[in-house]
């Protein structure tokens, strides 16, 4: 990847960033959390609610399911979630269009 | 700026808390778009979850909550909150600052006197000198007069030529080098001044007996357990043997240095007494008007040996030491016309060591006795 590719994915604050070991995921650029359960999060990332449409004309629309076992968020900050625990599948999707 | 003091104020008082009710996403996520500081969240079901924030979170968390959900506080933490609850405790703090006071309070108390750089006067004297200054262990540092100390040590040790007395902590340092003794009593002789006749002490035997244990406390034991001893060998000498530890030339050396002795020497001492007693018990008449004719029996052996017992226990009353002890006693009778004359042989465990002061510096007490 060249400079300018990897500059431009790490300033880009809409897409989804993950960093993700078996036991620990660092998820980037939440938005907003959609659902927690004992054995799943679902997340969705990018710039939040006004100033999302008004930057990119539409809502945040990418989303981000982490699922395991012995899940335990560390820490919410800051639009970042460390999640702890058995990690066994990650999956982004994307709901119908939202315009 | 902001994430710093957010996460200073979580650990100096973060609380756990349980959260419940009906979609607790919803609250998480209202909670992260405020940017609170939310920490080790699990959820237990979907009605319930446990997570750790700072106290001032907490008060925003409940404002999101409102009614809609029910924040219980677990337990606390954090620096600032244990501090804050150790001093909502009066007794605890109390006690605590009692202590402390205590332990810097004992920091002012000497604990050990220390004695560097003698070589000729004992530790002991030094020791004692300034025990009588008021240094010793258990007295309050700041009220110890340290000029007059120096002072008094320099007065009664001439042979001092230098010290040096502090201290480190709880220890009191006397560091002395001497001068040698008999040069500066050529100086005073030179200068005319009055010499000081210097003295040591030997214990000596004080009888003649088999030594049965020697304890040298201060001196040297110049004799060993069995030995005979006479009246007035030594026992335990004040003149001790020096090992010279400096390259001075020979002739300049300090081969032997000089104590007070003290100590116990035991031995076995034999005494020879001789007795007399009468040989006869007289009988008194029955009838006082009677003409006296006066009956009289000869004693027997028993009633010989009783007498002799009662004449030696008088005779140990005023002759022996204290703490002496009889070990062994044979007795022998010899009847000779109205007197039985009674011959003792005692074996008397006793402490023989007496002090005996010796001048330092005349040749004949300074020769040690081999």
């Amino acid at each position: 990847m060249g400079f300018f590719d990897e500059m431009m994915q790490t300033m880009d604050l809409r897409c989804p960033r993950i960093i993700l070991t078996d036991e620990m995921a660092v998820l980037e650029n939440v938005a907003n959390i959609i659902m927690l359960s004992e054995t799943s999060v679902t997340v969705s990332h990018g710039l939040i609610g006004a100033a999302a449409r008004r930057l990119t004309g539409k809502a945040p629309s990418v989303y981000t399911t982490i699922t395991g076992t012995n899940l335990v968020i560390r820490e919410i900050c800051e639009g970042r979630l460390l999640i702890g625990g058995k990690i066994q599948r990650a999956e982004f999707f994307q709901p119908p269009d939202t315009h | 700026m902001a994430a710093k003091y957010s996460e200073l104020s979580f650990f100096s008082h973060r609380i756990h808390i349980r959260i419940e009710g009906i979609r607790l996403d919803r609250l998480l996520d209202s909670a992260l778009n405020q940017g609170l500081n939310v920490r080790s969240l699990r959820i237990i079901s979907d009605t319930e979850a446990v997570c750790w924030v700072s106290a001032g979170d907490l008060k925003v968390l409940r404002r999101l909550a409102k009614s809609a959900y029910r924040i219980t506080v677990l337990s606390e933490k954090g620096a600032g909150f244990e501090v804050r609850s150790f001093f909502r405790r009066p007794v605890l703090a109390a006690g605590c600052l009692l202590a402390l006071v205590i332990v810097i309070l004992q920091s002012f108390v000497v604990e050990t006197v220390v004695i560097n750089g003698y070589r000729g006067i004992p530790e002991s004297e030094l020791l004692q000198c300034l025990e009588e200054q008021g240094i010793r262990r258990g007295v309050w540092r700041p009220g110890i007069d340290w000029a007059a100390a120096e002072k008094t040590i320099y007065q009664r040790f001439p042979e001092i030529s230098w010290l040096h007395l502090a201290y480190d902590g709880r220890m009191v340092v006397l560091s002395i080098s001497e001068t040698e003794h008999e040069i500066y009593e050529k100086d005073k002789q030179d200068f005319g001044l009055p010499q000081k006749q210097k003295t040591y002490t030997n214990l000596v035997a004080e009888a003649a007996g088999y030594v049965e244990t020697v304890q040298p406390w201060y001196g040297e034991a110049m004799v060993s357990e069995g030995d005979y001893v006479e009246k007035g060998q030594v026992l335990i000498s004040g003149c001790i043997p020096l090992e010279p530890t400096t390259f001075a030339p020979e002739g300049e050396q300090k081969t032997e240095y000089f104590v007070q002795a003290k100590g116990e020497v035991w031995a076995k001492v034999p005494y020879r007494l001789s007795f007399n007693q009468e040989r006869y018990l007289w009988g008194e008449p029955a009838d006082p008007e009677e003409p006296v004719t006066l009956s009289r029996a000869e004693k027997t052996q028993a009633q010989a040996e009783r007498k002799t017992e009662q004449q030696i226990r008088l005779w140990a009353k005023e002759n022996l030491p204290e703490r002496a002890e009889i070990i062994n006693k044979s007795l022998k009778f010899f009847p000779d016309g109205n007197i039985i004359e009674v011959s003792v042989l005692l074996e008397v465990r006793q402490q023989i060591a007496s002090p005996q002061e010796e001048f330092i510096g005349t040749e004949d007490n300074n020769t040690r006795n081999n």
